[in-house]
């Protein structure tokens, strides 16, 4: 009797040892793009102007973390989810499924389109999108930013614009235009048109504005144009510089450069009293200036140090500290909206190029591979930066990923490109 | 509101359900197989008499040395000889069961190396996924290795990067070299397990 | 029996409240904004002209090192023969001030500015009356030359008299 207890007790010792649930810890992966498939939109009317799944796959492989499907490969075309035979998309090595159809309801299509995980059979979602008639681009940037969101947790940009000057010769004179298109290089329309040069464009938060430089009264002066029709004013009118103006992320300021005291300093203008306030006093070069996301401080360019570099200016008390120590030359920074990406022109043997700098780990980064890199700006949600730079003697606009994963040119354009704004929505 | 209230409900009686149920599965972990029976057998034949179990119960060996103090040496020698093999064969048992418990471990942690290699190679983790996120899964596999059940158990914060997890492990679908193993191994162990993704090899 | 009645109890609450929750799931419709976008016009500014009497053959463009804001002799020799011609004929000028292309186009702007300066002062040192002289940079925004090389870049880092 009593050994049946030992025993007992023995075997309970053994299963109660292991009888805990077996843990197993993961703790690395493999980062490669995300296979998706964009089944092309099923609509039951007259062709579409547009193919919609086909923007759907561009913008989605455009930021380097899906691959798309190729269409010629695929077995079925669903365009609801009870067409849907997971193992048709098993078979092609696809993750996840978009699928949607379009009705056209009075001037309005309607899209209702769905996100499918393909291993475990499972509906992410199902959303509806509406847009008139010449909104499908939108339509399809809406459907990419949802699909985007869903798999990366991330916020997506494909719906978000650029502000970009180019210059054209002709006849020889030149021809600079401001011009503003989709972030995907479509639908480019002129904001400006001038014999003098442009430059520094920069966005209102709500994206309905810009503000730049233009060169149009023979000197340097910032220019503030509604976009949607047309209107026009001069902010600045001063002798000197008036250059670099920055709208903050809160609406209510410019901040800019002049040097009509002397020497280039970083001012504030208020838009709505109309009133400059100084910021700097140093005799050297304060230029640049950009918002951090709280609208609190500054990061700016100053070669007070000797040679360019980048500062932080605390806008309360005036404080002002150096962000930069590696390189000679670093300058025309941008702070991504995560607050702690800064992105700037860097130099390094010679070359300029465009690093980030983590401003909490201190880590520098060297983004491009092309050389005489400038103007950089960041996507809203610190995915993607675009810049400028020259390729066979021509000025172009290029993109790479924050994680320095992905590289393209943009196509090219007539003349040169140049100082391309990302719009903040 | 009434969906998360109505939710949480069929939770708790979810939870309540699976509970009870998991009980029953308990309760069958504790048979022992039956070769390890065969050696108690062994030891009940080379002991011919009844032995008495030792330290644990007491009161009994002390009634008996009081009435017959000759006989006690004898007795006692016989009692020590008795408490030494019984000793031994206790030491045995032990060091068998302590090595089956070592064989066990190593089986059980190569497969479960099996698996970790099998999921980090479909691991895909989103762009927003950061070193100190944490999720747990629960899942369940039959003995073919194939799984049969993924659940969420704790999130990380973050949706795309509980997805992802979740994802990597429907990838694999099934973890065919589990067939290889015996079938108590696998039910002590694999047929339910969880898994634990905290990516250390991420930059930020 | 009693398990399967649990299982099949179970599974029914599960699949009804995973359907519940699709079914709750309103699909708020999201409807495109219109971003219409109107070229701006400008007024049609005219600059004036300079009325610098200072002969056709000296020089109106000033180069400078990389990197250097000095001047060199044969600008000095160019700038007092306008400083002379400034002071017996006043005129308004502008000193247009440039960089080459390489780095930041702002900070270009204000080494386009040093430069106007620098001929600024020196004209103003060899007496000429400073309400006369305006410095207006052109950063990298006007280059004369459109090559990427050393000798682009030297062509474009000037000061030119108008």
């Amino acid at each position: 009797m009593k050994k049946i207890n030992l025993i007992i007790i023995l075997f309970a010792f053994i299963s109660l040892s292991a009888s805990a649930e077996l843990s197993i810890n993961i703790t690395k992966g493999i980062d490669n793009p995300t296979k998706i498939a964009i089944a092309p939109l099923s609509f039951y009317g007259n062709q579409l102007p547009e193919d919609i799944g086909r923007i759907i796959e561009e913008d989605l492989k455009r930021s380097g973390l899906f691959d798309p499907i190729p269409r010629k490969n695929m077995l079925s075309f669903p365009g609801t989810l009870k067409d849907v035979y997971f193992r048709d998309w098993k078979i092609l090595g696809a993750e996840y499924l978009v699928i949607g159809s379009l009705i056209l309801s009075g001037d309005f299509y309607e899209i209702t389109y769905s996100l499918l995980e393909v291993h475990s059979s499972r509906l992410v979602f199902t959303k509806i999108a509406k847009g008139s008639k010449d909104q499908i681009r939108d339509l399809s940037h809406h459907i990419s930013d949802q699909v985007y969101e869903a798999i990366t947790g991330i916020e997506g940009a494909f719906s978000t614009k650029v502000a970009y000057v180019t210059s054209l010769k002709s006849n020889n004179k030149i021809l600079f235009k401001l011009m503003v298109s989709d972030v995907d290089g479509a639908r480019e329309r002129a904001v400006l048109e001038s014999n003098h040069p442009i430059m520094s464009p920069s966005w209102s938060p709500d994206a309905k504005e810009l503000v730049y430089v233009s060169f149009e009264t023979g000197r340097p002066a910032v220019f503030r144009q509604n976009l949607a029709n047309g209107n026009r004013k001069q902010l600045s009118d001063f002798r000197g510089l008036n250059g670099a103006p920055s709208w903050s992320p809160d609406g209510k300021k410019l901040a800019l450069v002049l040097s009509k005291d002397g020497n280039p300093e970083i001012y504030t203008f208020d838009l709505r009293k109309e009133k400059f306030i100084r910021h700097t006093n140093h005799f050297a070069i304060d230029t640049e200036p950009n918002w951090a996301p709280d609208s609190k401080s500054l990061v700016f360019t100053s070669d007070r140090g000797g040679s360019p570099q980048i500062y932080r200016l605390i806008l309360k008390n005036g404080e002002v500290q150096r962000l930069t120590f590696r390189g000679s030359y670093n300058a025309r920074p941008r702070l991504a909206s995560n607050g702690r990406t800064l992105v700037m022109i860097h130099r390094s043997a010679h070359q300029f190029n465009i690093a980030t700098q983590d401003l909490v780990n201190g880590d520098l980064r060297i983004l491009s591979n092309t050389s005489l890199d400038e103007s950089p700006t960041v996507s809203p949600n610190s995915a993607m930066l675009l810049y400028a730079t020259k390729i066979n003697n021509k000025g172009v606009l290029a993109a790479v990923s924050l994680d320095a994963g992905v590289k393209f040119l943009l196509p090219s354009k007539q003349g040169d490109v140049r100082e391309p704004a990302w719009s903040p929505k | 509101m009434a969906i998360s209230l109505s939710l949480i409900l069929h939770l708790v009686i979810i939870y309540f359900l699976f509970n009870k149920w998991d009980e029953g599965i308990k309760i069958q972990k504790v048979l022992p197989p039956k070769y390890l029976q065969a050696k108690l057998v062994n030891l009940d034949e080379k002991i011919k008499k009844k032995i008495q179990p030792k330290p644990k119960p007491k009161p009994k060996p002390k009634p008996k040395p009081k009435p017959k103090p000759k006989p006690k040496p004898k007795k006692n020698n016989e009692k020590k000889i008795k408490h030494k093999i019984i000793d031994e064969q206790e030491t045995k048992i032990l060091q068998a069961s302590k090595q089956l418990e070592l064989e066990n471990k190593k089986i059980v942690s190569s497969y479960s190396a099996y698996i970790i290699e099998r999921i980090e190679a479909n691991w895909n983790r989103p762009p927003s996924s950061r070193r100190e996120m944490e999720a747990k899964l629960l899942i369940r596999l039959v003995p073919t290795g194939q799984v049969i059940s993924v659940k969420l158990l704790k999130t990380s914060g973050n949706i795309a990067f509980d997805r992802s997890a979740e994802q990597a492990v429907y990838k694999v679908g099934s973890f065919d070299k589990l067939q290889q193993l015996d079938i108590q191994t696998f039910e002590k162990n694999f047929r339910e397990l969880q898994l634990v993704f905290k990516p250390n090899d991420l930059r930020l | 029996m009693k398990k399967i009645y649990k299982y099949s109890l179970a599974t029914m609450v599960l699949s009804l409240s995973l359907v519940g929750c699709s079914m709750t799931k309103t699909n708020s419709v999201a409807t495109m904004t219109n971003d219409r976008i109107t070229t701006g016009s400008i007024k049609n500014n005219s600059i004036q002209g300079s009325t610098l009497k200072t002969d056709i053959k000296v020089p109106r463009v000033f180069y400078f090192e990389f990197d250097k804001v000095m001047l060199s002799t044969e600008a000095r020799s160019a700038l007092r023969l306008h400083a002379q011609s400034l002071r017996s004929n006043p005129a308004k000028i502008r000193l247009l001030g440039h960089a080459d292309e390489r780095g930041s186009r702002e900070y270009n702007m204000a080494l386009g500015e040093n430069r106007g300066n620098v001929v600024r002062d020196f004209l103003i040192q060899e007496g000429v009356n400073s309400s006369l002289i305006e410095v207006v940079s052109y950063g990298e925004e006007k280059a004369a030359s459109h090559g990427s090389n050393e000798d682009s870049w030297a062509m474009n880092r000037r000061v030119e008299l108008k």
